[in-house]
């Protein structure tokens, strides 16, 4: 007595304590969001409307796609992805999850349902009638109100029938009697109505029936609850009332009451499939309970087969990477030049690259799943999470390989046979280098040494926040001819490649030059 | 001329990193028959001739680049269309034999004929010429 009263106090103070973690817990959640609800905008500065036109980086992520979707050689890496992500699907073979449970009896051979529907309990019977039923123990799940002609109790109904009562122990029932103990029995009188239905009351000890269990963790009679994976049982033979199962099926059919009952019958294991669905399906062999449950999962040969098929999937996406990593470096050398940085460029490029595979094969997978069923669904899913990684890797190894950081430089030498004079030249250069719309001019000197004259021009490239070129023109009068020679040589704050350095130099070179016969033919 | 032809198409198909992934892409589409079960055989085999054409197609963009150069020094060094051709033909040729070799081994014993395999590779031969032509 002393210690269920420390077990319950137990209880309860496990349950305040849970109570305090959730209080703490909940107004540390509110102060954080309260603490980072002060960082808001300003004030005077408001966000812009909502549009549903999409943002640069969804542009250039579209451009991407759309770029890298028309190549063959993207079809073709796609596509094998699809394949051996369907192969993976079409190959797999699963088996049933089954947990093996050691019962505390030896039952024979049977088959063992648990539900907790009434519709489906009585379904079952109906499907085994004819064989034997070992043992039917249904439990009403809340209390019930038990009224005597002395006075009334609120008891917990079990029921209990069967042809193997006697292995477990439990004392034989009769239909239209409860058992209940001598102090419950003295209380309630000698008949009892539960709903409209009336019964003889018997007292009986049933403090054996909370000894009984079925298995490890599943005792007969009503449980209260779990600590961690052990099952609480009821410990007080008085809270409950014992009647035939059939009673108590007619009972909860009126008083539509929920219960939990296991059924233990004699029928062979292929009736197990007609049992499927109805709840708890098991196979009784001895003292072994296999349980069988919904979960399908697939063989090590079919995991065999998906590593296989994710294999091949990423042989081909390697060896066909090279010419998307061609179409992909042309595109991000163009969009260099309006500005986009190549760390933006190759992200997009990679998202282009992973997005159609993603969304294709998830769509193949939900196809596999509605042909073939979710066991084919999980290998094929296993095969795509294989798969994607492994391009991703090798796709990023080829886009980000190929650069490195060196600076790029060019020059010239042109001649060009005319009587203007180099520092008209020079002037009207600087001129054209100012009107430039593709290059600020930040710096500009010029120096005369004798027959030879120095310009040297610092271009700000206009679409860049830190690409410049530095631009040294060499003039000189050789008899008739002017003769010009350029060097350029290209800086960068941002972390750009050589080959967006070289586009720009040769811009700014193709700028300058221009404007250089423009002069000297004037 | 044409020896010159063979010789450089068969020292590039060696060297090449094409003819490595053909075979194995060959040796795991064998083996995934192998493993697999007989009943999936009628919904697997269109499944893995497919993946097969794919793998050659891909092939081609592994050594795209020196396959281009080669076929550049070629037309330098004084071969006309038919060495050409032939150059093409001959890299293809043992190319799809890494590929198709071990893949008609291990679909033999899954009843899939030579003579059937032959048939259903001249089917498919000219789009895949096509489209090989249109990228090499």
């Amino acid at each position: 007595m002393c210690s269920r009263l420390w077990g319950a106090e137990m209880m309860a103070l496990v349950r305040w304590a849970v109570f305090a973690a959730l209080t703490l817990l909940s107004l540390f959640a509110c102060l954080t969001v309260y603490r980072f609800s002060a960082f808001e905008e300003p004030s005077r500065e408001r966000l812009r409307p909502f549009t549903f036109a999409p943002s640069p980086s969804v542009k250039l992520l579209l451009t991407f796609i759309r770029s890298v979707i028309t190549s063959i050689s993207y079809a073709s890496m796609l596509a094998a992805v699809l394949l051996s992500v369907t192969m993976a699907g079409v190959a797999s073979h699963a088996t049933t999850l089954s947990v093996q449970v050691g019962l505390s009896r030896d039952m024979g051979s049977g088959l063992y349902l648990r539900t907790f529907d009434t519709g489906s309990l009585s379904r079952a019977l109906e499907i085994v009638k004819g064989y034997d039923v070992k043992l039917l123990a249904i439990r009403v799940r809340d209390p019930v109100e038990l009224r005597g002609v002395n006075g009334s109790a609120r008891l917990l109904l079990l029921g209990v029938s069967g042809s193997m009562m006697g292995v477990f122990g439990l004392p034989s029932t009769r239909k239209g009697v409860v058992y209940v103990e001598q102090s419950v029995a003295q209380l309630l009188g000698r008949r009892v109505l539960i709903g409209n239905h009336s019964l003889e009351v018997a007292a009986q000890n049933l403090e054996p029936l909370l000894k009984v269990y079925l298995a490890r963790g599943m005792p007969l009679v009503h449980s209260t609850g779990a600590i961690g994976f052990s099952v609480v049982a009821v410990r007080d033979p008085k809270s409950i009332a014992l009647l035939h199962a059939g009673d108590i099926l007619e009972l909860v059919k009126g008083l539509r009451l929920g219960i939990d009952a296991v059924l233990v019958v004699s029928a062979p294991p292929s009736y197990a499939h007609k049992l499927r669905g109805l709840g708890e399906l098991g196979v009784v062999n001895g003292t072994r309970l296999t349980l069988l449950t919904a979960f399908m999962l697939p063989t090590a040969e079919s995991m065999l087969r998906v590593l296989i098929a994710s294999v091949i999937a990423v042989a081909v996406v390697v060896s066909s990477s090279s010419g998307v990593t061609e179409r992909i470096a042309r595109l991000s050398s163009s969009l260099s030049l309006i500005g986009v940085s190549p760390a933006l460029a190759r992200l997009s490029a990679h998202l282009a690259v992973l997005i159609p595979i993603v969304v294709g094969g998830a769509a193949t997978v939900v196809l596999v799943n509605a042909l073939l069923g979710a066991p084919a669904a999980v290998s094929s899913l296993l095969s795509l999470s294989l798969s994607v990684p492994a391009a991703a890797l090798f796709i990023s190894s080829r886009i980000g390989g190929a650069e490195w950081l060196l600076p790029a430089s060019l020059s010239t030498t042109i001649a060009v046979i005319t009587h203007r004079d180099p520092r008209d030249v020079a002037a009207c250069m600087k001129k054209h280098v100012e009107a430039d719309e593709y290059f600020e001019l930040m710096e500009h000197e010029f120096l005369e040494a004798g027959t030879e004259f120095l310009t040297r021009f610092r271009l700000l490239y206009r679409y860049s926040v830190g690409i410049g070129v530095e631009i040294q023109c060499y003039l000189a009068r050789r008899g008739r001819e002017l003769v010009l020679s350029v060097l350029t040589s290209a800086w960068s704050l941002e972390e750009v490649g050589p080959r967006e350095l070289s586009s720009v130099t040769r811009l700014a070179l193709s700028r300058v030059l221009g404007a250089a016969r423009l002069c000297m033919l004037e | 001329m044409y020896v010159g032809v063979g010789v450089v198409a068969l020292k590039l198909v060696l060297r090449g990193r094409a003819v490595r992934y053909a075979a194995l892409a060959g040796a795991l589409l064998a083996l995934f028959m192998a493993v697999s079960p007989s009943q999936a055989y009628r919904a697997l085999i269109p499944l893995v001739l497919a993946l097969e054409n794919l793998a050659y197609i891909s092939s081609v963009y592994a050594d795209r680049s020196s396959l281009l150069s080669a076929a550049e020094g070629l037309v330098l060094s004084g071969a006309n269309r038919r060495a050409l051709l032939l150059f093409r033909a001959l890299y293809s040729g043992l190319v799809r034999i890494a590929l198709t070799l071990p893949l008609v081994i291990a679909l033999v014993p899954v009843g899939v004929l030579p003579p059937l395999y032959m048939l259903y590779a001249l089917g498919s031969s000219p789009l895949l010429l096509y489209v090989v032509e249109r990228r090499v």
